[in-house]
């Protein structure tokens, strides 16, 4: 779908930041919405999601809120999640509002009190189809299936952003991680988007070929070439083989020191469950697309 | 500032025989020009001075040569003996205070004779170290000095320069390196990973158990869960009460472990930190010892440079994040300029080394003299460049001051420029006593100015220090200070000027010689030798010494030089030497010039032909600076009936000193002695020095003025084409003065404008003969009979060359021949007696005297 956006030059769609309450916001995060938002020309929703069973947990009188230092263990009641929940929902606020001043673009701001998906699933069908999904919180290695469950769920979106818990790096050129020969046009377009959008730094886009075998490598190199009009074929780069190992695709990317990746979910370089070698390799924002 | 110049007489006798070369009584007894009795060049007056004794020639028939090139060129110190044997012992002498002071009334001069004396013996003494400041790694405001084998400061310096180019490329490309990427990222991983695998873990756990672990905002949490979500309050309180205890029970037991996780969390940062150092440190060790393996050989054998070097290694593991910052980058494109270097402080710049001495080469010891001796360049500085509104400093901001350079040889120091530079004096003396170089900060705190200080380990001072300068000073300093005696115990007293005799004339010329040579000048002929030496005489203002102020002679023979090379002449003439000393003079008598002028155009009334009474020529020096020149003065005395009183009208207008007021005393005690024996001097007497618009003081002028008192009593004419000078005694002996050579000359010049006539001349003391060094132009006047120079002993010799009559000496009868000058005046002094003797009369005596005086 982002794709198709990208090639039309249509240019519209809206960049949704999902911020959770209970989950610390990446400053990487705030940093790759805005990137998009420049590149697509797109507005930017923060969508603050308030987690109902967050108060569901304050009716049980025994249920303790332990500190992140774990030196306080407390009773939690409706009026102290709620206290917290306004006073992330406040720096959510003004971080995105720095963004839209710095961008000059529009920043609208929401608040709900729901679970993740559902709310993002109602944020993205109100405002379009084109809409990215940006994660606030950093992935952890168990988050894999969350991810799925973002694409599976929230229809009215063409792809989901989020980034490691060491992402900082924002120069460099945009990779687009291709596994399969269909996406790959798709994955390298979304790619020269984002390039587009960041001029000043030059960053141009390598397809990281990424395979089984230096046959599947072969293969993809060959369909690559072929799936570009002469002239237009971006820089190609192969990974060594990975015999299905994600940390070799992960070392891959990480040795080119993209300042973003594209990829799609569900294969080596993002597996639909374990993220471990991401979360160790991955310096820069990851773009999934649909 | 007008001011004659008073000597004491050698003669020890004070009685003379006035009548020994009188004539007859009331008769001309000298034709002033010679022409009536020209006998031996004086006309047989022995108080007439012949040329030859006007100027002492040089005579060098002792030494063979033609021009200086034949003899053996020399610069050292003439006649000096005493003066090089004290600095000798001073700067030899190893205990402590054992410092010089050399006195000396030309330092400039002196100092280069002080020098060249201590660089031959610093020629003997081994080369001092080389002294580096670097940076003190436990105390930044501390820097550290440290010390290297003469030579060898410099090279250490550029190897730790190379030491930190070569890291700020190793040590980044360690860090770049795959392997260490790989090992870095293993470690993060292993740390982070066990960290996310212990909350995994228990989240695991609780989920098995039916619990769910959840983040809250500010923490975690715990809630009983069904089919992965959260159940909700109303559902769990239908749950059977059993379970509903186990979920509490198992919620309790699971907070408990989270807290102990948690709680573990910082401790494993820090470990994980820990290591993460260890290892960066281990790769950067790895790149630092490769780095520093040649300037370890190089410098091993050297201690304290190797107990630096092991400091660095370790400084530079723990801080070679330094070298991965944009600051390392940027400092190797800005090298040299300072404040860029500033800006290397927080990074590279503390690996630097300040080379604050470094020897030349490794033989003999350092003679330095300090031109400017303000305490900053004198004692070292530490410099100060402004940042974020504060002035700030480091080790390599440390300025060495010429003690350092000095420091194990010898410094020479102008005292009258040390002590009119502020704090100079006291530091140094602090630094004598102390024996160590200390670098302070004088003034620091005297501004608003906030600056930094750094407080540099001091450096340990073996030095002889030798102050120039003249005997005032050597005198206020004794005087003033007590420390100045026990830190210059030695005093080497230069002479200005030196015996004329055979030996000095040769080293003199030897001089010139080297003189020559050294400022490639061309040789000086034997005449123009002879000139500089007679030159020489009359700087000393004595036929029997010569001046050999260094600075002097070599200014005068190199300008002598430039003359002669002017001509394109191979040699350098007597010619040369005239005109050198001429141009010298030029340049600096304008002064004179315009004083010449103003008597040319009568603007100045000085008589120069015919007699007067009460009316004498004296004569006085100006000295302006450089320029010094003698001119005459119109001296007056009136006489009248009066009680014993004078008005020296100099005096009471407050225009002279108090050794002209001495003078006149002495005059007045002569007179009442030499007439007034046995009756009151009924004298009042007025007298002056006419035109004389400045300040006069000596005696030189007393006998002038006793001549224009004796004349006024006595009615007597006065010649005034005779100028006097000279001081008297109480009994008329006349004492030589000083500035001789300038007075005849300024006298001179005044008559030769108007045209010499034969009759005009100087008188001048007798004793005063053998400082005459006048100019060639006089003696040729004088050799012609246009001019003449008249020596007298006593006041009766004078009065009879001003006057033309005997002075006339006391009978054994107590009177006075008849018609002699002293009669004359004791006459006037009788009848003066007798009014005063008759009591109708005394009023108009003391109306007489007002307020003159009392004698």
């Amino acid at each position: 779908m982002i794709g198709h956006v990208a090639s039309t030059h249509e240019g519209s769609g809206r960049v949704v930041l999902c911020l959770r309450a209970g989950r610390p916001a990446s400053d990487a995060a705030f940093d790759a919405a805005a990137r998009i938002a420049k590149a697509f020309q797109s507005d930017i929703e923060g969508l603050f999601v308030e987690e109902r069973q967050l108060l569901d947990l304050t009716a049980y009188g025994f249920v303790k809120e332990t500190s992140l230092s774990g030196g306080i263990t407390r009773p939690i009641s409706t009026p102290d999640i709620e206290r917290q929940f306004e006073a992330a929902c406040r720096a959510m606020h003004q971080r995105l509002k720095e963004i839209g001043g710095r961008l000059e673009t529009r920043v609208l701001a929401s608040t709900v009190r729901s679970d993740p998906v559902p709310a993002l699933a109602q944020t993205c069908a109100a405002a379009g189809p084109w809409n990215v999904i940006v994660r606030g919180e950093a992935f952890q290695p168990q988050d894999g299936l969350a991810l799925g469950e973002i694409l599976a769920s929230v229809r009215d979106c063409t792809g989901l952003v989020t980034v490691g818990p060491k992402a900082g790096q924002r120069e460099g050129r945009i990779v687009a991680a291709i596994e399969d020969p269909e996406r790959m046009t798709g994955l390298v377009r979304t790619a020269e988007r984002l390039a587009a959008g960041e001029p000043e730094s030059a960053a141009g886009v390598t397809a990281l070929l990424i395979g089984d075998d230096h046959q599947h490598l072969q293969w993809l190199d060959e369909q690559a070439r072929l799936a570009f009009p002469a002239g237009q074929v971006p820089r190609i780069v192969a990974a060594p083989p990975t015999r299905g190992e994600p940390g070799v695709a992960a070392e891959a990317i990480r040795q080119l020191g993209p300042g973003f990746v594209v990829a799609q979910y569900g294969g080596v370089t993002v597996p639909y469950d374990d993220l471990s070698a991401l979360t160790v390799g991955l310096e820069c924002p990851l773009f999934l697309v649909r | 500032m007008i001011f004659g110049l008073g000597r004491k007489k050698d003669k020890s006798s004070n009685e003379t025989s006035g009548g020994e070369t009188k004539s007859t009584a009331n008769t001309k007894s000298t034709s002033l020009n010679g022409k009536s009795a020209p006998a031996e060049g004086n006309g047989g007056d022995e108080r007439k001075l012949s040329a030859s004794q006007l100027r002492r020639k040089a005579d060098l028939s002792h030494i063979a040569f033609k021009t200086t090139s034949d003899l053996d060129p020399s610069l050292e110190p003439i006649g000096q003996e005493r003066a090089l044997r004290a600095l000798e012992f001073g700067a030899s002498m190893p205990a402590a205070g054992y410092n010089v002071f050399a006195l000396s009334s030309d330092p400039s001069g002196t100092a280069i004779a002080v020098r060249q004396q201590l660089e031959k013996l610093a020629q003997k003494a081994p080369a001092p170290d080389d002294w580096v400041y670097v940076q003190n790694f436990k105390d930044a405001n501390a820097p550290k000095s440290m010390r290297l084998p003469a030579g060898r400061a410099l090279a250490f310096a550029e190897a730790m320069a190379e030491v930190v180019d070569e890291l700020s490329s190793t040590i980044p490309a360690a860090f770049n390196s795959e392997d260490y990427q790989a090992r870095a990222r293993a470690l993060e991983s292993e740390h982070s990973g066990a960290h996310d695998a212990q909350l995994q873990a228990l989240s695991h756990k609780a989920a098995e158990r039916g619990i769910a672990l959840l983040r809250t905002p500010m923490g975690f949490t715990f809630a009983p869960m069904l089919e992965g979500k959260v159940v909700k309050p109303e559902a769990f309180e239908a749950m059977p009460p059993g379970m509903q205890a186990d979920v509490r029970s198992n919620i309790e037991t699971l907070q408990l472990e989270l807290e102990a996780l948690l709680l573990e969390a910082p401790r494993l940062e820090k470990a994980k930190r820990r290591q993460l150092r260890q290892f960066n440190k281990e790769v950067a060790l790895h790149a630092i010892d490769a780095a520093l393996v040649d300037i370890v050989s190089q410098f091993g054998d050297v201690d304290a440079v190797s107990s630096y070097l092991s400091e660095v290694r370790e400084d530079l593991a723990d801080h070679a994040s330094l070298f991965l910052t944009d600051n390392a980058a940027g400092a190797e494109t800005r090298a040299g300029d300072q404040f860029a270097d500033l800006t290397r402080a927080a990074s590279l710049r503390r690996y630097m080394v300040n080379v604050v001495v470094a020897q030349k080469t490794t033989k003999g010891a350092p003679v330095v003299e300090a031109i400017n001796p303000n305490y900053g360049s004198l004692m070292g500085r530490s410099e100060h460049l402004p940042q974020l509104g504060a002035f700030v400093t480091d080790f390599m901001l440390i300025k060495p001051g010429t003690i350092h350079k000095a420091n194990g040889g010898y410094l020479v120091v102008d005292a009258r420029k040390l002590l009119s530079q502020p704090f100079a004096w006291e530091a140094l003396k602090r630094s004598l006593q102390s024996g160590e170089l200390h670098l302070e900060h004088p003034t620091e705190n005297a501004g608003a100015v906030q600056i930094q200080s750094i407080d540099p380990e001091p450096i340990p001072l073996e030095v002889k220090v030798v102050l120039i300068g003249d005997r005032g000073i050597y005198t206020q300093l004794s005087q003033s200070d007590p420390e100045f005696q026990q830190l210059f115990k030695v005093q080497a007293d230069f002479s200005n000027a030196v015996p004329r005799d055979e030996e000095m004339v040769r080293a003199f010329a030897e001089l010139i010689a080297g003189l020559a040579q050294k400022n490639a000048l061309a040789p000086f002929e034997r005449d123009a030798v002879a000139a500089l030496v007679e030159h020489a005489s009359r700087l000393a203002n004595d036929q029997h010494k010569l001046v050999v102020a260094a600075s002097q002679i070599e200014d005068l023979t190199s300008e002598a030089g430039y003359w002669a090379l002017q001509d394109d002449r191979e040699t350098t003439t007597r010619a040369d030497v005239r005109k050198a000393i001429a141009e010298k003079i030029e340049r600096i008598d304008r002064v004179r010039d315009l004083d010449q002028e103003s008597f040319e155009r009568g603007l100045i009334e000085v008589e120069t032909e015919g007699e007067k009474v009460g009316q004498v020529n004296g004569l006085s020096v100006l000295q302006l600076g450089e320029l010094s020149f003698g001119r005459p003065n119109r001296i007056t005395a009136r006489t009248r009936f009066g009680a014993g009183r004078i008005v020296d009208i100099e005096r009471e207008a407050k225009l002279s000193g108090p050794l002209h007021a001495k003078g006149v005393m002495i005059l007045w005690s002569y007179l009442a002695g030499t007439f007034a024996k046995d009756k009151p001097l009924a004298l009042s007497a007025s007298l002056v020095f006419e035109q004389s618009y400045g300040g006069i003081d000596g005696d030189s002028a007393s006998s002038a003025e006793l001549y224009a008192l004796i004349s006024a009593l006595s009615g007597v004419q006065i010649r005034q084409g005779i100028a006097i000078t000279g001081s008297v005694d109480q009994f008329g002996e006349v004492q030589a003065v000083g500035g001789i050579n300038e007075k005849i000359e300024g006298f001179f010049d005044v008559c030769n404008s108007r045209g010499l006539n034969g009759d005009q001349g100087v008188i001048i003391p007798k004793a005063n003969v053998q400082h005459l060094m006048l100019r060639e132009d006089i003696v040729e006047a004088v050799e012609e009979g246009r001019f003449s120079v008249f020596a007298v002993d006593t006041i009766e010799d004078g009065v009879e060359l001003l006057t033309g009559v005997a002075a006339g000496s006391r009978g054994t009868d107590g009177t006075f021949p008849k018609g002699t000058v002293f009669a004359k005046a004791a006459e006037t002094l009788a009848t003066y007696s007798h009014r005063a003797n008759n009591p109708e009369l005394r009023g108009e005596a003391k109306a007489a005297n007002g307020k003159g005086a009392a004698v």
